[in-house]
Formats: structure tokens, sequence, C-alpha cells
């Protein structure tokens, strides 16, 4: 008969499915070790397997082997709290990507991963049960579909050369699903960048699309002139027809 | 849909919903999806349980409200499983009598119990929370397990599961989802006579059947893997426990190497072929909820 209290024997498997290696005192208090080790290799395993999925060009870029130590390091650091298998992944990244030092090779790591990051979080996004909405105006507070994310990187992660290497960014992506469920990626130049990065501050701050533009002209130190107007209307009309901006809040 | 599930049901899985949906074989009486793969979720999968819903019956089985988990219950995640429950129309919810969150971890495993006293009241308790948080019929599912389980249930005949799972089942007015499959994978992994198992549990309690088909090691050892299909073994076990319990209805898991679904239909085919034979013979009308 086990001495420990079944709280107790529940944090000994824990522990010894997460940590780097298991304790020798942890298995003899189990009993059983090769049964248990049992466990502890499936219990990894799918999370390992979820997460060189998910993250699959982060994990070519990173190298096979440097991805599956940062798991294992994730798991001994961090375990995954969300009972969403979905959302491990997610988790993964958020605990590599905290850390400056971390993901430090190849440069454009970090963004790649923020990229992958964002295209598993956005394809499972709920969108259902959202506030009412009117048609998009000026004078309204503009309203994001949330199966979408703006990303403000350095590099472009979302073409790759068939080395795997990237250029340089000039303004951000904005990646979001479409209703037909795949999950695509706009570049936006620096203006776009600007008026997008505006247009969800508005959203969070209530001020109104007219705002918001004057702000991301003046960022970008441009004058709202015929130009500027035209590329405005442009964008917006791809926010709108791809369904990234659902209107104005009611 | 408020249709009953009857006869043999199938797993959604979103690796074979698109051929499965657009063919809708008849042979499917009803489907079981997890609604952890689509609580505050959207699309495609939201996509998928939606036409599923309109063609069959849908019961719902959980995986991550574990019946032997210490930690305290989430009062968040229940309210939005009840609010799931309740969209899907379930008859019935199920969960596992296992652990598988241990101080905040969630370890995305169905993590054995030992069978104690200490297990066994932890295990009523929960049910009993979870049945008036979802507000439905709750069910507990009985699990494959590889290492020896300290026990209390002071059996000989190596039927300490059974027993933990009978004296659960005394201490509260839950139903028992009885895997067919694990229950096999037990005895063969620890030497007891699966069919004494079945006889152990009270017929009347038993909600729903799941069979599946489980990956043998070098060693013998076999592990449940939802990966193959029904081995003949497990085929004749159910036609055993149909005999015990009635026309209860049964559902086939495959969540791994997932064949083609006319492979699928012919495995459903076949069940469906033992489940009439078996319940036109058998003693029982189940007890419908
Ligand atoms: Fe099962």
């Amino acid at each position: 008969m086990s001495e420990q209290t079944l709280a107790e024997r529940e944090a000994t498997v824990a522990r010894m499915c997460l940590a780097p290696t298991p304790a020798t005192e942890d298995l003899d208090t189990l009993g059983s070790p090769d049964r248990w080790q049992i466990y502890r290799r499936m219990v990894r395993a799918r999370m390992h397997r979820v997460c060189e999925t998910a993250l699959k060009l982060s994990r070519a870029a990173y190298g096979e082997e440097a991805f599956t130590k940062l798991v294992d390091e994730w798991l001994a650091a961090e375990p995954p709290t969300t009972r969403f298998f979905r959302e491990l992944p997610n988790q993964m990244a958020r605990w590599a990507l905290s850390d400056e030092g971390r993901l430090v090779e190849p440069a454009h790591l970090r963004d790649l991963l923020r990229y992958e990051d964002a295209l598993w979080a956005v394809r499972a996004e709920d969108d259902r049960d959202l506030p009412e909405v009117v048609d998009f105006s000026f004078e309204g507070v503009p309203a994001f579909n949330p199966s979408s994310r703006f990303l403000p990187l350095e590099w472009g992660v979302d073409k790759r050369a068939d080395d795997g290497s990237v250029e340089p960014l000039e303004g951000a992506l904005l990646v979001y699903r479409t209703a037909g469920f795949t999950v695509p990626c706009m570049r936006l130049n620096p203006l776009a960048a600007a008026i997008v990065r505006e247009l969800r501050d508005a959203q969070e701050a209530g001020r109104a699309v007219t705002e918001a533009v004057q702000r991301a002209a003046a960022s970008e130190k441009r004058a709202v002139d015929q130009k500027f107007i035209e590329s405005l209307s442009g964008l917006l009309e791809k926010l709108i027809t791809r369904g990234i901006v659902r209107g104005c809040l009611k | 849909m408020t249709k009953a599930p009857r006869g043999i049901g199938l797993g959604f899985r979103v690796g074979m919903a698109e051929r499965f949906l657009e063919e809708a074989p008849e042979i499917v009486g009803w489907v079981e999806v997890h609604p952890e793969n689509y609580i505050g979720r959207g699309g495609r999968y939201r996509d998928y349980l939606k036409r599923a819903m309109e063609r069959w019956p849908v019961v719902t089985h959980g995986l991550s409200t574990c019946l032997g988990d210490t930690d305290p219950s989430d009062a968040e995640y229940l309210a939005q499983l009840r609010s799931f429950l309740g969209d899907v129309g379930t008859p019935w919810h199920s969960e596992h009598l296992c652990f598988g969150s241990v101080g905040g971890a969630a370890l995305h495993d169905l993590l054995p119990l030992p069978f104690t006293e200490e297990a066994a009241t932890l295990a009523a308790r929960r049910l009993d929370e979870v049945r008036s948080a979802v507000d439905v019929e709750l069910a507990f599912e009985n699990v494959s397990y590889y290492a020896p389980q300290p026990t209390e249930m002071g059996d000989e005949s190596g039927l300490e599961e059974a027993t933990f799972c009978a004296e659960v089942l005394e201490r509260t007015d839950a139903k028992i989802l009885l895997d067919v499959n694990n229950v096999y994978v037990n005895s063969q992994n620890f030497g007891f006579d699966p069919r004494a198992f079945i006889d152990r549990i009270p017929p009347e309690r038993v909600i729903q059947m799941h069979v599946a088909g489980h990956f043998v090691r070098d060693d013998g050892l076999r592990i449940d893997t939802h990966g193959s299909s029904v081995c003949e073994d497990v085929y004749d076990l159910l036609d055993y426990t149909l005999r015990h319990v009635g026309p209860v209805p049964v559902l086939l898991e495959r969540d791994n190497d997932i064949p083609p679904l006319e492979e699928l239909i012919a495995e459903v085919e076949r069940l469906d072929a033992i489940y009439q034979r078996a319940t036109a013979e058998a003693p029982r009308a189940a007890v419908a909820p």
C-alpha cells in the first residue's frame, strides 16, 4: 500500500512526467518504473508532437534538436495550464518568447515563431457571439474580427526563400481567417501598418475611425491628401471585404 | 437534433469529417464529440460540428474534467461545458475515472487512480459536483492503465478495478460508460477474466459503451492507442457485454492512423451485426435515460 495521499501521488506522477529526467526517488515511490515511464513518454510525445505540427517552420529554422530541447525546457519550467490541447503550442511560444535571451539565432527566428503562433491561434479563434455592428463609417469605432492578428515584425517571415532565409520587413503582417477557414497573410506597407495599428487601438480606446486615420497620418508624417485618401480607401476596402474589419461598434 | 442515440456510433474526428459528412453513412446511428475540441473555438471545427448536428444525434465525451483530479473544480469551465452540452443537446455526458491535471498543470493524458477509498470518495464527490454543474445525466468511463495500482479493494481475483468502479457507482447515482476495449486491455496486462469484470458492473447503470483498437508491444503489453482496428477478442467481449447490459449504444473510437472511411464503416457494420444479434437475444431491455 502506498503511504502517500492521493494528492501527493498525483504530484509525484506529474513530476515524473515533466522533469527533464525523472527522479529515481519518484519512480521508486510509484513502483514499476518501466510501466510509469510509459506514461512519461506518452505525455511528452503528445506535447512535443502538437508543438512540432503547429510550429514546424520555427522548428526547421531552429533545428530539430534545439527545438526538442526547447519544448523539454518549457515542460520543466512552465508546464501547460490549458485544458485545450490546441492551445499548447501557443503557451509554448509565449513562454519561449518571454525571455529575450532565447531563440537569438537565426535573427528572424523570434519573428517566425510569432508568425506561426498567430497562424495557429487565428485558425481556432472564436468569432461567434460577437457584439453587433453597424456599417463601417468614419464617425464610428472600428470593430475587428478577433480571428486576425496584427504583427509588427522586423522580418518578412511570411515569404521564405528555399533555404529558409527571409528579408527584412518594412511595415507589418496581418494574419486573418477567411470564410473558407484558410489563414492567409497580408503584407502591410508602413502607412497601411500605421493605419491598421491605429484602427486596432481605436477599437480598444473607443476612438472614431477619423481620429485613428489622423493619428496614423501624423505618425507617418503624411498629409491627408488625395494620394493618402486613395491608399486609405484601398486598404479599408480590403479589410472590410476580407472580413477583417466587421464594421463599426454599435 | 434531439433523437436518441441508438445502435452503433462513431467518434467524430476532424481528420475524417469531410468525407464522413458528405457521405453520411446510414449505418452510423450517432456520433460522439469531445467538448474541449469545440468550446471557445471558431473556424472549421465549429462548421463541422454544426453539420454533424444536422445529421446525427451528438453525444459528448469529455477529456479534461478528470474525476480523480485533486485540484479544485474549474467552475468557469464547467459553466462553458454546461452551455455547450445544452447547445449540442446531448442526452448525457461522460468523463474519465482517472486524473489529468496536477497543481494547475494539464498533462493531457488519462492517468490511473489507485483503487483506494480515498480515490473512490473523491471520484464520487466530483461526479456529484460535475453532475449538478452540467445538469445532464453524467457517466464515468473506465480507463486503460499500464502500471499496477495500490488497492484497498481487497479482492483476490484481480478484479480490484472492477470493484473500484462498482464502488464509485455505489456512492453516486452516476452512470458508467463501459469501455470494453479498456476492460480487455487491462485484463490482458494484469491477468484477470474480462467477463468477470463485466459481471461485476450493475447492468442497469451502463449508459454507453466504447470499443476501439489497441497496440500490442513486442513484450506483449497492450497499449490503448485507438490507432488500429478492433481485435477479435474485443468483438467477443462486446457480444458478451451486450448480453449482460442490453441494447446500450456502442461507440467506435478511432483517433490515430484513421483509415479510409470504407474501413471504418466496415467495422461499424460488423459491430452493428453483433449488436443486433446480441440485443435481440439479450434478456434485459436497456434503461433509456
Ligand atoms: Fe474509451
